[in-house]
């Protein structure tokens, strides 16, 4: 995704996004394109590096989704693991645009019914999103480097504003 | 899960004004069986119940008054009842006009049997 | 201690009985007066912690608290077992021979009691009463009184509403329900969880306007649920708990919360709690 239309989707994403972290307790949410690109992040986030999260979190979503193809188990539908202190969630959605991944992270003010529920409220809100509509253009192997870097860079601004 | 959990909620189920009942993990709030109408949301009660129980657990126990058994909340639209069974919440869906008592008891029932 | 003390060790022990938190839990309960809650703290923590020296001395004063002199001297000779030197269990046992007339074991456990912690006034005191008794004297009247009531820190009172001057007192709002056996309490909390009237007796709560505060985020998530499952407008929660049954229901734009003892009816707490409601109204719409 272009830098200037990763600007627009991350700002129509922010009120949705604001409002799953809210809703499902969770301390901290990232919406990632297969690029590893950060489309937006709410919540605390100050405790790890949110752009190896991204990429780890893309590069989850690529192996579950050639895993689930290779074993006739469909589209993946979440991983969750629990740990002592904190938990993540994974789980991929489809929009009009593109394929994006849910990273949440949460503690025990929070639960995996929770997150699951308002990750469904999510993605129906997300659905409405025009800024993802189908003719944004989709990230490809070439595009990748570009995308990763625009995904930091905006990261990065947004932290010189906070 | 066992038979006899299947037919405690069958039990709670066949109560008159019961809308549903279901055996939900109190830890991660996900359903763990249920006999539901159709129309409620299992997801969503599941969560929901988990995350009050949780919470009045919570505050239970910081006030002082110990580790919550069970809890009821009364709405205009009906009843919604939890019972804590170790790491399982036997939770039922009532009407307004359900006969309270005897969701109580089915439903008590069906915590001691899955704490047994 | 503070608010969030109490809720950091109450989260401890809600997760692990046996967290080394349990022992100023127990003890912040016993200053609020709540000694059934204490008592329920302190033996769990003490079935996980068997040898835990300050857990048994905690228990035994408790057991002062009630009366129960027997049992207390059961924990401190236990803690002598663990901890021969023991100064609370030395002096404990001290107290408990004075009292009894046991003139041979008082002095051995207050004299090694003042070994261990010399200039104690309360052991120095029961040491005079001794010597006085040893020689026949008068004095030892009523020693254990003097001896024994140390060992309790002073027993925590309600607060109390003024005598009647004709002013109306908040704090006595609900008093009416106070004439049956289960009611232990109740509180109207405005929008923020301050205490706007009513009180609870120690058995349920000492500390009004923490139970406001802790019970906040239960009331929300009630609300939240019943708004989220579609099922209308919310009227109460009832919460059986292990200390108590509470109720918790609007009034106004706060809440009324009515705690009554453990096992009392729920068709009783129910109408209990609408007696309060009416009471909670009333108060509203005089106060405005």
């Amino acid at each position: 995704m272009r830098k200037e239309d990763l600007n627009r989707v991350a700002a129509a994403l922010r009120d949705p996004m604001r409002s799953f972290v809210r809703e499902s307790r969770v301390r901290t949410a990232l919406l990632v394109n297969r690029s590893g690109q950060v489309l937006a992040h709410h919540g605390f986030g100050r405790g790890f590096d949110v752009t190896n999260v991204a990429a780890l979190a893309a590069a989850s979503h690529a192996s579950a989704h050639a895993l689930a193809e290779l074993t006739g188990a469909g589209q993946w539908m979440h991983l969750h693991h629990a740990g002592k202190e904190h938990q993540l969630f994974l789980a991929p959605f489809r929009t009009r645009g593109e394929q994006l991944v849910l990273v949440a992270i949460f503690d025990k003010e929070s639960t995996l019914g929770l997150v699951q529920l308002f990750f469904d409220r999510l993605t129906e809100a997300v659905a409405e999103i025009p800024e993802l509509g189908s003719d944004l253009p989709d990230s490809d192997v070439a595009g990748f480097e570009s995308d990763l870097e625009a995904g930091i860079e905006r990261l990065l601004s947004e932290d010189d504003t906070r | 899960m066992t038979d006899a959990v299947r037919a405690a909620l069958q039990r709670l189920t066949r109560v008159k004004g019961v809308r549903g009942a279901m055996v939900v993990d109190a830890e991660a709030g996900v359903p763990v069986a249920s006999e539901l109408e159709t129309g409620v949301q299992e997801t969503a009660l599941a969560a929901l119940a988990g995350s009050l129980f949780r919470r009045t657990q919570d505050a239970s126990t910081a006030s002082g008054f110990g580790r919550v058994r069970s809890l009821q909340l009364e709405s205009a639209g009906g009843h919604l009842f939890v019972a804590g069974a170790g790491a399982l919440l036997v939770v039922a869906l009532a009407d307004p006009a359900a006969q309270l008592g005897l969701v109580r008891m089915e439903a008590g029932r069906a915590a001691g049997e899955l704490n047994a | 201690m503070t608010a969030s003390d109490l809720q950091r060790w109450s989260r401890d022990v809600a997760e692990d009985p046996g967290s080394p938190s349990f022992v100023p839990l127990a003890r912040a309960y016993r200053r609020q007066g709540r000694r059934d809650a204490a008592l329920s703290v302190v033996l769990r923590g003490l079935e996980r912690n068997p040898e835990h020296v300050d857990a048994h001395a905690l228990l035994a004063l408790l057991h002062v608290d009630a009366g129960d002199r027997e049992r207390a001297g059961d924990e401190w000779e236990m803690i002598l077992r663990l901890d021969p030197r023991n100064f609370d269990a030395r002096r404990g046992l001290g107290f408990l021979a004075l009292e009894r007339g046991d003139l041979a074991n008082a002095s051995t456990h207050l004299n090694a009691a003042a070994e261990s912690r010399s200039g104690d006034p309360t052991v120095t005191q029961a040491l005079e009463v001794l010597a006085r008794r040893k020689k026949g004297g008068q004095g030892g009247a009523a020693p254990a009184a003097v001896a024994v009531a140390p060992l309790a820190s002073p027993a925590p009172t309600p607060a109390v509403p003024a005598a009647d001057d004709g002013r109306r007192d908040p704090t006595r709002l609900f008093d009416p329900l106070g004439r049956e056996a289960p009611f232990l309490g109740a509180l109207l909390l405005d929008g923020r969880g301050l205490v706007l009237a009513g009180s609870m007796t120690p058995a349920a709560s000492g500390d009004g306007e923490a139970l406001g505060a802790l019970l906040s985020p239960a009331v929300d998530e009630a609300m939240r649920t019943v708004q989220l499952l579609g099922m209308g407008g919310w009227e109460g929660v009832m919460l059986e708990c292990e200390g108590a049954a509470l109720h918790l229901a609007p009034a106004g734009d706060g809440v009324l919360v009515l705690a009554a003892r453990t096992g009392a009816p729920a068709g009783w707490v129910v109408r209990a709690a609408s007696r309060a409601r009416d009471l909670a109204r009333g108060f509203l719409e005089e106060t405005g």
